[in-house]
């Protein structure tokens, strides 16, 4: 029976190698089998570590924005548009309330928008679709993560696509209808 | 304002573990920096950003202070790091079937408590003494994490949803071509269109949910191990998992089984 604190070892050791293959993970097996289940339970996570990225965290902590950082800040295109006018926005979108907090939160991929959602959206909001593009291309509001491990493979951002966004969302019939034809005839969903 | 050195031996040659060179750089850079700027800079949190301060260098920084006690500055430091170890545990119940996102959000919720206490635990003895398994994390942060998450995990006791057992009545051997066609795309290296990056979340979040027996299965196909082999020296599922080949095979039928199922429920509520 392996003792507890080398057992810990291991799974450290094996944590950290620079890579979680197949060969890594054979050396490990073979020179400790009595932690197979733990050491597989383990590349397991790391897999998911390495695939999923990092996880939204609210900011609790004291905020970041440095001054230089807020004066960067774009105007907030959404700052007409709180509580009743925000859902008469919606309203003449034909879009749940929620899809567009997601676009107030620049939470979708803004190459995933579809050119003819855009075009409403701007319409709807008074700005050209340039300074819609602009707003939308800011991080996220929320301090959510945005770039994943600098080792780890190419990454998009803590977003989602605009398709993604339209399946989550529970719509009514003629909302439905609408999205579809601002989705089809763009293939970029 | 430190010694930069870990003390974490490795198991083999007994060497002493470096951190990798660009951490070591970047924690060169930042010892210089007075403490209240290096606090600052703590608070950037894209990786993006040039002044961003890997977690590994944050933690450095964390525990020199703690042994100082300097009151101040270990709490904003604490304070970032809580976020950074957040913000590590991958967000496997947003990509979970949307039936199964609420349960997955409460499991979730136990494995990140249990994974800050475990992380408060190793503080309070490296501030006693010497924690050296806290020098893993200042090797790869996020690949620590992943230990501490795999450790938690264990530790929490699922809720009744997630305990409930996910075998399907499918026929064991019924044929998974789709399942089949999703594995070989997750392990040949991708090519990272957003839709497939997108896919393979969700099935990596469906494996997640599979009983461990049969997720153990899954993880070893994925490393390409072979269920069984004639040459004695191959590492292979029967030796490694201790258990007959059909024993194996029907745990792989299984999960393919469930994920197809995970998966096309997954399809049909979107």
């Amino acid at each position: 029976m392996i003792d507890r604190r080398l057992a810990e070892d291991v799974l450290y050791a094996f944590s950290v190698e620079p890579k979680h293959d197949r060969q890594t993970l054979e050396n490990y097996l073979r020179r400790y089998p009595e932690l197979a289940e733990e050491l597989i339970d383990l590349s397991h996570e790391l897999r998911l570590v390495a695939e999923l990225g990092e996880s939204e965290v609210p900011t609790d902590a004291p905020v970041t924005a440095t001054a230089e950082a807020a004066e960067r800040r774009p105007e907030n295109l959404f700052n007409d548009f709180k509580g009743a006018t925000f859902a008469a926005l919606a309203n003449s979108l034909n879009i749940p309330r929620s899809i567009l907090v997601a676009f107030r939160d620049r939470l979708v991929v803004p190459a995933s928008i579809p050119v003819r959602f855009l075009n409403r959206l701007s319409n709807a909001i008074g700005a050209s679709v340039d300074a819609v593009r602009a707003y939308l291309e800011q991080p996220p509001t929320v301090a959510a993560a945005l770039s994943f491990k600098a080792d780890q493979k190419p990454s998009v951002p803590d977003q989602v696509t605009f398709s993604e966004l339209v399946r989550n969302t529970p719509l009514t019939e003629s909302q439905e209808a609408e999205l579809r034809q601002d989705l089809s005839g763009d293939d970029r969903n | 304002m430190a010694e930069p050195l870990l003390r974490k031996k490795k198991l083999e040659g007994g060497s002493i573990y470096q951190r990798p060179p660009n951490v070591e750089a970047s924690l060169d850079a930042l010892l210089l920096l007075p403490i209240d700027q290096f606090v600052q800079r703590c608070a950037i949190t894209s990786r993006g950003d040039p002044k961003y301060v890997p977690s590994e260098c944050l933690l450095h920084v964390l525990r020199q202070v703690a042994r100082l006690n300097n009151g101040d500055h270990f709490e904003a430091l604490f304070g970032f790091l809580r976020q950074r170890i957040l913000k590590a545990l991958p967000p496997v119940e947003r990509f979970a079937p949307g039936d199964r996102r609420a349960s997955e959000s409460a499991a979730a919720a136990d494995i990140r408590d249990a994974v800050l206490a475990q992380f408060d635990q190793m503080l309070c003895r490296d501030r006693l003494d010497y924690e050296e398994h806290l020098d893993f994390f200042e090797v790869r942060f996020d690949m620590a994490i992943a230990k501490a998450r795999s450790t938690a995990r264990r530790k929490v006791k699922r809720d009744a949803d997630r305990d409930a057992p996910l075998y399907l009545n499918d026929e064991p051997n019924e044929h998974t071509r789709e399942v089949e066609a999703a594995f070989v795309r997750l392990q040949s290296d991708p090519v990272y269109e957003f839709e497939e990056s997108d896919y393979r979340k969700r099935l990596l979040a469906a494996i997640d949910l599979l009983p461990d027996d049969q997720r153990r299965v899954i993880e070893l196909q994925l490393q390409d191990i072979p269920i069984d082999s004639c040459d004695p020296d191959t590492v292979t599922m029967v030796k490694v998992l201790g258990c007959a080949e059909k024993t194996v095979r029907n745990r792989r039928d299984r999960a393919h089984a469930t994920l197809r199922k995970l998966l096309s429920r997954e399809g049909e509520s979107r």
